[in-house]
């Protein structure tokens, strides 16, 4: 599921992914260009897709990497690939909303 | 004198005419991306003096009084959102004395969202509007970068 989504993520291009070591955890934490991390959490929570935003307790990490934060989504073993379709899908629908 | 609250009136009565909460949320979006193109604050104007503290994205306010004593807003956020919220509450609350600034209430500020919101962008207006309040308790004197401590000239 972790490989799936960052396939679709990188595909949609403008798409920052932070971390891509193999063997990671099931997680994905991203940015896309130009766009403030928190508004893009907002319109993915009203889209019915849970993430965390923010500086996930590790504001040096973020200053070393000069963002403010980046968007987090977490993948569990009850997650499908038609949840990840869906949190594409609305990361798609944020970027053309918000830029 | 009333205070002249035509802009807010404006704002408050477009969103309830909007009968969608997600509506509402795109129609602050897009207040959000106007306000960035149409009132930019000059960059020299986005310094931690005129910062809001506590919020999660930057928000930077920055307050002047004309001759008549009206305090005159003008703000920013680096998140679309929040620009959106910020340009609301600038316009609609600007050209008003320190004294009809206080008598502003936290549900005159609540017609502004209308369930659009999180429950934590809601607790952000109402910080908006204390600190627009606190603004407005001063004389205006606007940051505008001389003061800034960035400039690297220290106080003799």
């Amino acid at each position: 599921v972790l490989d799936y989504a960052t396939g679709l993520l990188q595909e949609t291009g403008n798409v920052r992914i932070f971390g891509t070591v193999p063997g990671k955890a099931a997680i994905i934490s991203f940015l896309v260009d130009g766009i403030h991390p928190y508004d893009l959490a907002a319109v993915l929570d009203r889209a019915g897709v849970a993430v965390r935003v923010g500086q996930h307790c590790a504001e040096p990490l973020m200053m070393r990497l000069g963002v403010d934060g980046t968007v987090r989504a977490s993948f569990a073993c009850y997650s499908s690939k038609a949840d990840v379709d869906a949190f594409v899908a609305a990361v798609r629908k944020a970027t053309a909303m918000l830029s | 004198m009333m205070a002249d609250l035509a802009k807010f009136e404006e704002f408050a009565s477009t969103l309830e005419m909007i009968d969608d909460d997600e509506m509402r949320f795109e129609y602050i979006i897009d207040l959000g991306k106007r306000h960035s193109e149409e009132d930019p604050l000059p960059e020299e104007w986005k310094i931690d003096a005129n910062l809001m503290h506590g919020c999660m994205s930057r928000v930077w306010i920055v307050d002047e009084v004309d001759e008549e004593g009206r305090h005159h807003f003008r703000g920013s956020s680096d998140a679309i959102i929040v620009n959106g919220l910020v340009a609301m509450m600038t316009e609609a609350f600007s050209g008003l004395t320190g004294q009809e600034l206080q008598n502003l209430t936290i549900d005159q500020v609540r017609r502004l969202n209308l369930g659009a919101l999180t429950t934590q962008r809601q607790v952000g207006m109402m910080a908006m509007l204390k600190h627009m309040q606190t603004l407005g308790r001063g004389n205006g004197r606007a940051h505008k970068g001389e003061n800034n401590g960035a400039s690297g000239s220290t106080p003799s």
